[in-house]
């Protein structure tokens, strides 16, 4: 059994601190002095310690060891070549200053309720085989419908109606909100999954739909953000797995698209901007309207 | 803008991937958040103070949206990504064997660690900054870097050399 580190445990801190160099626990010392991070008096009681005790001198020992092998077990990055991708994000990103405003892209600048990040959001959207719907100002509508699919009427109903608004703006994330849609003949499950700010300051939400008519159950992912009118808006709606009804006709099976939630939620983490927002503060948003 | 900010930034993404890599545990994960963090500072430029430190402040909104993901994670109760199988970077294929193994121990040991650790840990003996600058970087006072770091690095050691907690 090795026995070097006997003691260790009780030179260890377990709470932040911020006193001053005098009584600095011994751990701390001797690895700021490991570090070369200590000068004077500081350095000369940590010098003396490691003199004096060989469980110091070998935790010294130690913890330049450790500190060589993490800066070699990370330093890959640092001996390859830069990825194309990564030098084109930084010479052809727009870049928010006055002096360059005439040039970037006005789209993003005019909307400014939409997600500046929207550059890499919209090229990997593109990359999801079935992007129901991207922007609320555009494209959402006439790709609702696709052969074989529930209902356009019912879904569109689905992510654009009151109920929709209702559950967006009134439901805490984790809580469905049920709702039936084209005179019944469909019905709809909302759930609100994440509230987050987007690099704007606005609140946005990602949300999951379940929608089941005569043709079986399709879930959608989406996020959607609050306009200044207070009404959510989407910024983009995906096509997850469907299942077709027990007793439907044909009984196929279409194959789950489970890849795509992994690259929608890759897109969502790339429009929050500020803050994700936590459980607490998100009931505070609710009852007050989102002000 | 001047494009000399642009080549600035071009100059830190060695040092911005390989803190990525360090906080992330993955490469492919790193530079999508290095793409991230450069979309994001280039976005709020105005905000950087031209004679401060650009890479502390890169370093800052990569840690930020980092943070924010592993949030988004949590809140949609999401557990850890998949592995990833690692990507044999140019920097392994010198290394002997057994030194790979080692290293290989050592980059999973860190991705045990708390976050709030892990980002001192790569910031100091991963990139090299003192413990002022470090301290700098996060806006946290010195001694906070002094304890995060001690802890880090005795768990990483432990971690490495197969000891118990």
């Amino acid at each position: 059994m090795d026995m070097r580190h006997k003691g260790v445990g009780e030179m260890t801190g377990d709470t932040d601190h911020e006193d001053t160099a005098m009584d600095r626990l011994p751990l701390e010392l001797l690895v700021a002095f490991a570090d070369g991070e200590l000068a004077g008096e500081e350095a000369a009681r940590a010098a003396e310690l490691v003199r004096t005790d060989a469980g110091a001198a070998q935790l010294v020992a130690d913890m330049r060891e450790s500190a060589r092998l993490a800066a070699a077990a990370f330093a890959g990055p640092m001996n390859e070549p830069v990825p194309q991708r990564l030098l084109d994000a930084v010479r052809n990103s727009a870049a928010d200053e006055p002096a360059t405003m005439g040039t970037v892209v006005p789209f993003a600048r005019r909307q400014r309720s939409r997600p500046v990040a929207a550059n890499w959001g919209m090229a990997l959207a593109a990359s999801i085989a079935l992007v129901v719907g991207i922007g609320g100002g555009f494209g959402t509508a006439q790709l609702w419908t696709e052969p074989g699919q529930p209902t356009g009427m019912g879904r569109h109903a689905a992510t654009s109606g009151p109920d929709f608004q209702r559950a967006l703006e009134t439901a805490a994330s984790g809580v469905p909100v049920a709702f039936d849609v084209a005179a019944g003949d469909a019905s709809v499950e909302i759930l609100p999954v994440l509230t987050f700010r987007n690099v704007d300051g606005g609140i946005c939400r990602e949300f999951q739909t379940s929608l089941t008519d005569t043709g079986g159950t399709e879930i959608g992912y989406g996020f959607a953000c609050r306009t200044d009118e207070g009404t959510w808006q989407n910024e983009l709606l995906v096509a997850g797995p469907t299942s077709p009804r027990d007793d439907a006709p044909d009984g196929t099976m279409r194959p789950a698209s489970g890849d795509n939630q992994t690259r929608f939620r890759e897109i969502v983490d790339n429009f929050i901007g500020d803050d994700v927002v936590f459980p607490d503060e998100e009931r505070a948003l609710i009852d007050g309207n989102w002000e | 803008m001047s494009d000399d900010t642009r080549e600035q930034i071009i100059s830190l993404l060695p040092r911005l991937r390989r803190f990525a890599y360090g906080l992330t545990g993955s490469t492919d994960e790193g530079d999508d958040l290095v793409q991230a963090a450069c979309e994001r500072a280039l976005s709020r430029l105005h905000q950087w103070q031209p004679g401060t430190r650009l890479d502390s402040w890169m370093f800052r909104i990569a840690q930020t949206i980092w943070l924010d993901r592993l949030r988004a994670r949590r809140v949609r109760g999401e557990t850890a990504p998949p592995e990833v199988l690692e990507r044999i970077s140019g920097g392994d294929a010198a290394e002997a064997s057994e030194h790979r193994l080692v290293l290989r121990k050592t980059r999973e040991a860190m991705q045990q660690l708390p976050e709030d650790q892990r980002v001192v840990l790569v910031l100091v003996t991963v990139d090299g900054l003192s413990y002022r600058e470090a301290a700098d970087t996060l806006g946290v006072p010195t001694g906070t870097v002094m304890s995060r770091l001690a802890r880090a690095r005795v768990r990483l050691h432990q971690l490495v050399h197969g000891h118990a907690a």
